[in-house]
């Protein structure tokens, strides 16, 4: 159960990485995946810098996580991924937002994942 | 006498204010370009194939017979809409065939500087609407597409060819058909066909704007005639038949209407091509089939033809075609790729990936690929010699007409040398506009090379270059190189079928490089190599690896832009992960151990 548990991690983990490595080696096409042009200039900087640094961040908690056993590495991941979701329905309620239905979906599943993985191996140690 | 002196000042005033007036309604410019079509692939230029619009085109206008292009797609179409030379802007070859000794240099990049201005910024900036719908070629990421290089409205292929039926990507380097509609992915619609879709775009742009007094300028780079050949049953009924006699017939069909129409000189020959296959050693069901692969080429050719004369009566019928001045040619020669066998295994197996057929039946229509081998491109590039790629007069020499507004001598022919980095100061000249000086938008440019022409449609000139050292031109592509100056030219092949020699040929007395000149006037090959050594110098031109293929080359640079960024990400993320492997073991061996 629980090495099923941590494979179950890993994999949004590692998809997160590689999606942060190919934002900065094909961001153009990388961004298109998420409904964006690729911006100029400043708006290029903080699309590569902040996506990278978002995707790179939730991937390498979960790793450490599994790696140490130290389970407090679930909730970086967690927390952006469970805001990503909520911010999203903000951005649809208040900004005219299309409600990405498709990305929401598994950001509220990853997340339930990695706070029950924290709750689980929590107990175990 | 008091009155006769004030009516003859009041008739000059009317006149100079007509005058002013007439210099002051700039004209609409239509640049139409045909892909790959060969010297003699259209009836004014000595075609069976029928082209009516073009055939009007040439009757109202001046017809170009001695019009140099580059050598291939991508260096054409960069020194078409700057005039400036293919290697100072960016492109001396197409990126797909670049190879990587060469990629580091910043002029090797394969996509339009940004030091060379178009001449639609050009025009843009002058008050000018304008379009294009077409192939583009010129660079795929945002900052490059031509809706940032001074279209204001674009329907562009950013691919070196597509799919003229629907959006795919003809060759396997491509992972789909990459359309852009004012700079964003474009999905075409399902009843596409190439020529009548971009006619059909380009009026959409013109009536978008019309009644804002504004002259517009529409480019139309179409995809025909380039691989996949293909074109609507109806224009390939045209043709069944019509090349039962073969490739060496046309030949010299072409040769002889060249000669009579007075295209080239009555001395002209054609040479002998060691690409083209003897017509008379095929079975009769390859002759069947190559008489149709060449069917449908006629019949693209005869569609585009079609779709020009509807952008031309859509011209008339809004009161637009008088006060609009056309140009029509080729970005370069005849298109050799084609297999000289398209039933082979190794054939099938690639066109079958893409999911393409070559069943005779099918050919040229929807989801067929059809292409024409070495042996009709030469009849088609007749009666010059090569063909695209190379820098004989085949691949350099195709049609070039211009016609309507601004020209005063309808249906004069003129064999002056004139190159394709000429056609943008001519524009400019005609729609009233200065060549930019060394500064536009802020930014220092690459001067335009090109020279104008007007002077040649009033018939008022018969050259606009002399025998001079500055007249000379150079070019140059993967190798291959050529100077022209005056009526002499120096042409070097080292891609095979070529051999590496300079040799020397007068192109107006014998366009179909047959007689070398090298060893007779061995001071004029001496002056001429100078001058170009000079050409590469000043064209900052790198030297080909040795062993270089184009064809190989574009395996491999496919092969890396398709799978490099793939490759490296997932080496990069093993690099990421694999060390939180390690701390994972190493963990659990500390568990256990204890």
């Amino acid at each position: 159960m629980d090495r099923l548990l941590r494979v179950l991690v890993v994999i949004p983990a590692v998809i997160f990485i590689l999606t942060a490595i190919r934002y900065n080696l094909d961001p153009a096409g990388t961004a298109a995946e998420f409904g964006m042009p690729l911006l100029e200039g400043l708006g290029r900087s903080t699309q590569i810098g902040n996506m990278s640094s978002f995707f790179f961040t939730a991937g390498i908690s979960v790793l450490l996580a599994v790696s140490t056993g130290n389970h407090f590495w679930y909730y970086p991941a967690a927390m952006l991924t469970g805001l990503t979701a909520i911010f999203r329905i903000i951005a649809w309620l208040v900004h005219d937002a299309s409600f990405a239905i498709s990305q929401i979906a598994p950001e509220i599943i990853f997340t339930c994942l990695f706070l029950f993985a924290a709750k689980r191996f929590c107990d175990e140690t | 006498m008091l009155a006769v002196c004030l009516s003859w000042q009041l008739c000059a005033v009317e006149n100079k204010s007509r005058s002013t007036e007439t210099k002051l309604i700039r004209p609409n410019i239509v640049l139409l370009l045909a892909d790959d079509l060969g010297f003699s692939d259209i009836a004014p230029y000595g075609s069976e194939i029928n082209t009516p619009q073009l055939t009007s085109m040439a009757k109202n206008g001046v017809k170009f017979t001695n019009y140099h292009t580059a050598a291939n797609c991508a260096p054409a179409r960069a020194m078409l809409l700057t005039g400036v030379d293919s290697h100072r802007a960016g492109v001396p070859n197409i990126p797909e065939m670049i190879p990587a000794a060469q990629r580091y240099a910043n002029n090797y990049q394969g996509v339009l500087s940004k030091d060379a201005v178009t001449v639609a910024s050009l025009l843009q900036t002058a008050g000018y609407d304008t379009y294009m719908a077409g192939k583009w070629h010129l660079g795929q990421t945002s900052d490059l597409l031509p809706s940032k290089r001074g279209f204001q409205r674009t329907l562009a292929l950013g691919d070196s060819g597509a799919d003229n039926w629907e959006q795919k990507p003809y060759i396997p380097i491509y992972d789909k058909a990459n359309w852009y509609a004012d700079g964003e992915e474009y999905q075409l619609p399902e009843d596409f066909y190439s020529s009548r879709f971009l006619i059909d775009k380009t009026i959409e742009f013109i009536d978008s704007n019309s009644g804002n007094g504004k002259p517009f300028f529409a480019y139309v780079p179409f995809q025909a005639v380039h691989i996949p050949v293909q074109a609507p049953q109806a224009f390939i009924d045209n043709y069944m038949g019509t090349y039962d006699q073969g490739w060496h017939e046309l030949r010299q069909a072409r040769l002889a209407r060249a000669i009579t129409m007075g295209l080239v000189a009555d001395t002209t020959q054609v040479l002998p091509m060691p690409t083209t296959d003897q017509w008379e050693d095929l079975s009769d069901e390859r002759k069947r089939y190559e008489s149709k692969r060449m069917a449908v080429y006629a019949g693209m050719i005869e569609a585009m033809d079609h779709h020009i004369g509807r952008l031309v009566n859509h011209l008339k019928q809004t009161g637009q075609y008088d006060n609009t001045l056309f140009i029509f040619t080729s970005d370069n020669g005849s298109e050799p790729s084609g297999p000289a066998d398209p039933d082979r295994f190794i054939n099938n197996l690639v066109m079958g990936r893409q999911g393409y057929s070559t069943d005779y039946d099918s050919l040229g229509l929807k989801g067929s690929y059809n292409s024409i081998s070495p042996s009709f491109a030469s009849a088609s590039a007749s009666p010059l010699a090569y063909f695209k790629f190379y820098v004989g007069e085949g691949g350099l020499r195709v049609p070039m007409i211009m016609a309507g507004s601004g020209i005063v001598d309808k249906g004069q022919k003129s064999d002056a040398f004139i190159h394709v980095t000429d056609i943008t100061p001519t524009i400019l000249k005609q729609a009233g506009i200065e060549k930019p000086s060394t500064y536009f938008g802020g930014r220092k440019i690459e001067p335009i090379s090109g020279r104008d022409i007007s002077l040649l449609l009033n018939n008022t000139k018969a050259e606009v270059r002399g025998e001079q050292d500055h007249d000379a031109v150079g070019y140059e592509l993967a190798g291959n190189a050529a100077l022209f100056l005056g009526d002499f030219k120096i042409v070097r092949h080292v891609a095979s079928p070529g051999d590496g020699q300079w040799r020397l040929f007068n192109i107006k007395k014998d366009p179909g490089e047959t007689s070398d000149l090298s060893k007779s006037e061995p001071k004029r090959l001496h002056r001429m190599l100078n001058l170009y050594q000079q050409y590469e110098i000043d064209n900052r031109v790198l030297p080909i690896p040795a062993n270089y293929d184009r064809m190989r080359q574009a395996v491999v640079n496919g092969i890396q832009d398709r799978l490099a960024i793939p490759l490296l990400s997932i080496i990069l993320l093993l690099f990421t992960v694999i060390p939180f492997y390690t701390l994972y073991r190493s963990g659990k061996n500390r568990i256990k151990n204890n």
